[in-house]
């Protein structure tokens, strides 16, 4: 009970010291509140970024092994005029693939355009309007039917005229009424809504929104759309079976696309082979530079308030020098000043720091208000907290200490 | 007017400014988004291991046994602390710092104080 009772006296002194000089201690606590909001800001936005990124990386398909014209990536001196006259995957090597891959759980191919999509007198601009094979939405994760249902078997190999929306489309054309069964016009036809897909959000490693997108069957666009436009992407899916590894998976489509476009031994490859993660690395880089400036930045704030707040607490001792001489002479222990110094730096700290973690809390909501999708999470809030109470404690234990080894005689004495 | 008794001796401050810059730069680093990146909860445990490191410094600068003593375990608890992370290195200047540091202030030990 006695330490407790210590403890809480402690507290009171310390808070009392702070209530009366209410200017100093704000002033002197802005520098820990502008160092954990930097901190901790930096934190939440790449900690909501990964999030983010993983979910982007888990709709493309960690799995998933791109075949394409174009590579993602590209190095300093890439030779662009090497890439031009490659031929554009087809639905025939598709199903050579499908064939041959023995590390392939499934394969798709798709295509598509822009367009916009009417129904009655309205309509949604800009739509991405892409023909797909059967097995799609057993390859990528993006294909969420909230209503309705997949495409059949049957209206795959017909090429039947229906359609899969995006639910932007669909609140762009009905306003919320009743969709499945509706005829919308796309690409000058009209195509039966079969499915609207969940809202998805748009993907930050890739420019796919499937909420702005309209899914048909792929025998059924390839009727609308003229399939030796080059300007036209294509690309073949292929999802890699549990256990088989991405570069397992690319080693053999290597194989399997060389021998299906008849390239020479000495001939380069004319096609790209992509993942998620080229893409993810460069971004994961990119940010790993930003978290290394706000950590610089923060941690000098937080240097700079540690600083200040020592300041203070030197100032504290020196005022309350005589206070210190009476408090001992009455028979204070040591450790009792020492505590009420450092619970006073300490709270001086963590208050600053809390209203740092405050403005992050806001910052956070208003990002999300603008669908930022920004996470604080509670690791990140402990942390704030901790560095707070620590830079209190380092910066007030030495004017603490300081205070008391004070010799009640000459401290009584002090005329300050 | 404070009633610190023992004559440090000039190695003895010496080494105890190398140790607080040691300590501060390592506080700084313990935010760092590198160690963030090694565990969740590391940077919170490391930069309270630094803080019980700056305390024993101010020990060690009045000279006070105390001060060595809780250098030595906050050193033993960083270097425990660094293993179960997997972030470990001999050759680390940090550690040979800080070996140097225990060896010199454990060759004063004897002449600190005992007191609090």
């Amino acid at each position: 009970m006695v330490p407790l009772q210590l403890f809480g006296e402690s507290f009171s002194f310390a808070v009392k010291a702070l209530v009366q000089n209410k200017l100093r201690s704000i002033l002197s606590l802005l520098g820990i509140t502008i160092g954990i909001f930097s901190i901790i800001a930096v934190f939440t936005f790449i900690d909501s970024f990964q999030l983010s990124l993983q979910k982007d990386v888990n709709n493309l398909g960690s799995n998933v092994i791109y075949v394409e014209k174009w590579p993602w990536t590209f190095g300093k001196d890439y030779p662009w005029w090497k890439y031009w006259d490659r031929p554009q995957p087809t639905m025939n090597e598709m199903d050579f693939i499908q064939k041959k891959c023995k590390s392939a759980e499934a394969s798709a191919f798709t295509f598509g355009t822009n367009s916009t999509v009417e129904y009655l007198n309205s309509s949604v601009d800009n739509v991405s309007v892409n023909g797909i094979s059967d097995d799609y939405n057993h390859v990528v994760n993006w294909v969420q039917i909230d209503k309705g249902r997949y495409f059949t078997p049957n209206e795959f190999s017909s090429g039947t005229n229906v359609a899969i929306i995006g639910c932007d489309v669909a609140s762009g054309l009905f306003n919320n009424q009743d969709v499945i069964g509706k005829y919308i016009k796309v690409l000058g036809r009209k195509v039966l809504v079969v499915a609207v897909m969940k809202k998805q959000g748009e993907s930050k490693l890739s420019n796919i929104n499937m909420d702005v997108s309209v899914l048909m069957p792929a025998n059924f666009e390839r009727t609308l759309l003229d399939m030796h436009n080059m300007w036209m992407p294509k690309v073949l899916l292929v999802k890699a079976k549990e256990g088989v590894t991405n570069a397992q998976l690319i080693s053999e489509l290597r194989g399997i696309m060389r021998s299906v476009r008849e390239l020479k031994p000495e001939q380069e490859d004319n096609f790209a082979l992509n993942e998620s993660s080229m893409v993810s690395k460069n971004f994961t880089s990119l940010f790993d530079i930003v978290a290394v400036i706000g950590w610089v930045i923060g941690g000098f704030s937080i240097l700079v308030g540690g600083i200040g707040i020592a300041n203070i607490m030197f100032v504290s001792v020196k005022e309350r020098t005589s206070l210190i001489g009476i408090q001992k002479s009455l028979g204070a222990k040591n450790y009792f000043i020492l505590m009420q110094f450092i619970i006073e730096a300490i709270l001086l700290s963590l208050i600053g720091g809390l209203l740092g973690i405050l403005v992050d809390g806001t910052a956070v909501l208003i990002g999300n208000a603008n669908d930022m999708g920004l996470v604080l999470t509670f690791s990140n809030v402990m942390l704030g907290i901790t560095i707070s109470v620590l830079i209190g404690l380092i910066s007030g234990f030495i004017p603490a200490y300081t205070a008391s080894q004070l010799d009640p005689v000459e401290a009584i004495r002090s005329t300050y | 007017m404070v009633g610190f008794s023992k004559k440090r001796p000039l190695v003895v401050t010496i080494f105890s400014i190398i140790g607080w810059i040691m300590v501060i730069l390592n506080f700084l680093i313990a935010f760092s988004p590198a160690i963030k990146k090694i565990n969740e909860f590391y940077p919170a445990l490391f930069s309270l291991v630094m803080c019980l490191q700056f305390i024993s410094m101010v020990g060690v600068w009045y000279m006070k046994r105390w001060g060595v003593e809780l250098f030595v375990a906050s050193f033993f608890a960083k270097d425990i602390l660094s293993v179960c992370m997997d972030d470990f290195s001999f050759t680390s200047v940090t550690f040979a710092i800080s070996v140097v540091l225990i060896i010199v202030l454990l060759f004063y030990y004897r002449s600190m104080d005992r007191n609090l």
